[in-house]
């Protein structure tokens, strides 16, 4: 979904400019029993302001659905640009119990990096290596 | 002005960071790392389940074997530089892992070795008179009696602090075996015999907390499992492990074994910093509450990044208790269905197999149906397929049943659909184990009631 996004040299409007939270972060998720966490990095200062912006707990919530049958608290690390996300009642059990085929919560962070934002303020970050 | 001497640093490698991590990161870092200490975390939430286990089958198991595979190769190296080893390998049984590693010494043709046995973390058999004296085991999470499950616990180990490390090492022990200590510990226990912190300096051990945390997952914080610029990373066959130099105040540069694979930058750091963690202003360990928020990195070299912000509170009055039980069997049955109407087969594949299920009288809790390839990751955030052309879709199904026999049922019910079942179906394997399950029973202990010691052996 990069080309439409990053643009084509069109005069800039006003407006929400949708990306995806993968445009300007990357990330990790893990387990601690029940409960998974995702931590988002962001690539820039900018990123990071947008992240603060846009990421709320209201839209996580939202965005994991039923993937998260508790609540959704998130922390900030200003100096490493990151955001905490601490998900409970995320893993059907936890890591021992789980019948899910990703009963530690590793591909979490994944799922919110598809997560659509306005991503007004920051340039999204290309991969030299990756084209997506 | 003379210039000022360069400030010491103790050189903490992360040797290995869980049950059947690969061994050869290690001895190449005590080969070319230059480290002073090799810190080895092998305990995850579940092994000490298993580990109780084996030990219960036999009094000369339930310590991960890896240690011995790690030290055979690392051994007369580690000797001849005077490299300290550190390690939470002896799980449910510290003993038997100090006296492996001596058989081995002796085996390698190594003298003069003082290997530290550290215990006090296994309450198991103390815990009906801990509920005596007023200690409440209920559940953290549920506030369940531990009455509840009392009759089905595999082990009870108590997430234990440093003192018993820094005691060892205050002894002379070259190589620390430990039961459950924290893996913080691990690091912590030789900065504070190097250095003399003092067990209330919140400040250092926080500190060196965070430091602990970015590099005790070993190959995460080095490129491997990135999910930045994950295909830039080269050398990820021969991933080197994370060393960090640490400073008298705590603080550390972050590098790995020269002439590896990966990467140490401030994306690779990043990442690993807040894997697994909460609330970043508090987090609790046995020696010290360490806050992450003020956290910063800088890059400073190819391959090194300075981590400096870190700081700390008290300690926590409570440790954490480990506890495992048993929790019954998952049975599990996984085909495929083919083009043409490959999703529309699935759906009837389905039914056969909770039709014949239910026939069989089958009992069970929960279960689950993915779509391998598919939804398996994302459940139902990912709609069903709905492409006509869908060359295949991938079934798994799996349940939580209270025994064995009733989790056995779900292959057995599944085989039929081989040819009793719609057509266009393959991939039904061979009879899967059987994964019995292990729950963990998460609980508080005062830390007044938990006291480590020290056994020495030398061999």
């Amino acid at each position: 979904m990069t080309s439409t996004l990053t643009g084509s040299g069109a005069t800039p409007v006003a407006g929400p400019r949708p990306v995806r939270v993968v445009d300007l972060a990357h990330g990790r998720s893990g387990d601690k029993g029940d409960t998974c966490n995702v931590g988002l990095v962001a690539w820039t200062d900018a990123g990071y302001d947008v992240l603060l912006r846009e990421v709320t707990e209201e839209r996580v919530t939202a965005h994991f659905g039923d993937l998260v049958k508790g609540t959704v608290t998130r922390y900030e690390m200003p100096g490493i640009r990151s955001l905490n996300f601490v998900l409970t009642g995320a893993l059907d059990g936890g890591g021992t119990l789980s019948l899910r085929s990703d009963h530690l919560g590793k591909v979490m962070y994944a799922w919110l990096l598809r997560m659509e934002i306005d991503g007004t303020g920051a340039t999204p970050h290309v991969n030299a290596a990756v084209e997506r | 002005m003379s210039a000022a001497p360069a400030p010491r640093t103790v050189r903490l490698g992360a040797g290995t960071a869980f049950w059947g991590d690969s061994v050869k990161p290690a001895i190449e870092m005590v080969e070319r790392g230059e480290i002073d200490y090799l810190c080895c975390d092998h305990l995850a939430e579940l092994t000490m389940s298993i580990l109780a286990k084996q030990r219960a089958k036999s009094a000369d198991r339930g310590y991960t074997r890896d240690i011995l595979d790690l030290l055979r190769g690392a051994l007369p190296t580690i000797v001849e530089k005077g490299i300290k080893v550190v390690t939470n390998s002896g799980g449910a049984n510290p003993r038997a892992a100090g006296a492996a590693i001596a058989a081995l010494c002796k085996e390698l043709g190594l003298s003069g070795v003082r290997i530290a046995v550290v215990t006090g973390d296994d309450i198991e058999a103390d815990i009906d008179g801990l509920a005596d004296e007023g200690v409440d085991f209920s559940n953290l999470d549920t506030g369940q009696q531990l009455s509840e499950v009392r009759e089905r616990l595999t082990h009870a180990a108590v997430y234990t602090g440093c003192e018993g490390i820094v005691e060892a090492l205050g002894q002379g022990a070259q190589i620390v075996v430990c039961g459950r200590v924290t893996d913080i510990a691990l690091y912590l226990g030789p900065l504070i015999h190097e250095f003399g912190w003092a067990p209330d300096d919140w400040q250092r051990l926080g500190m060196a907390t965070v430091v602990a945390h970015a590099i005790e997952c070993g190959g995460q914080a080095t490129g491997g499992l990135y999910a930045g610029d994950w295909a830039g990373v080269d050398g990820l066959e021969t991933l080197g492990y994370p060393i960090a130099e640490v400073a008298d105040d705590g603080t550390a540069v972050l590098t790995k074994t020269p002439g590896t694979g990966g990467r140490v930058d401030i994306g690779t750091v990043s990442e690993q910093l807040v894997y697994e963690i909460l609330d970043p202003a508090n987090y609790l360990t046995a020696d010290v509450t360490a806050d992450f928020t003020q956290v910063r990195l800088e890059e400073i070299g190819p391959d090194r990044v300075r981590i400096t912000g870190g700081t700390g509170k008290p300690a926590p009055a409570t440790l954490k208790v480990n506890m495992g039980y048993r929790a019954g069997f998952i049975g599990e049955a996984q085909f495929t269905y083919t083009w043409p109407d490959a999703y529309a087969k699935s759906q009837r594949g389905l039914t056969f197999l909770r039709s014949r299920l239910a026939r069989a009288g089958f009992e069970y809790s929960d279960d689950l149906v993915e779509y391998v390839g598919h939804n398996s990751m994302w459940g139902g955030r990912v709609p069903p397929p709905d492409d006509p052309e869908l060359t295949e879709i991938v079934v798994r199904y799996a349940a939580r049943c209270a025994d064995a026999e009733q989790a056995r049922k779900v292959f057995t019910e599944s085989v039929p659909l081989y040819n009793n079942g719609p057509a266009g179906v393959a991939g039904v394997g061979t009879r899967p184990p059987l994964k019995e399950l292990y729950a963990i029973w998460p609980c508080l202990i005062p830390r007044e009631h938990v006291v480590q010691s020290v056994e020495m052996l030398e061999v």
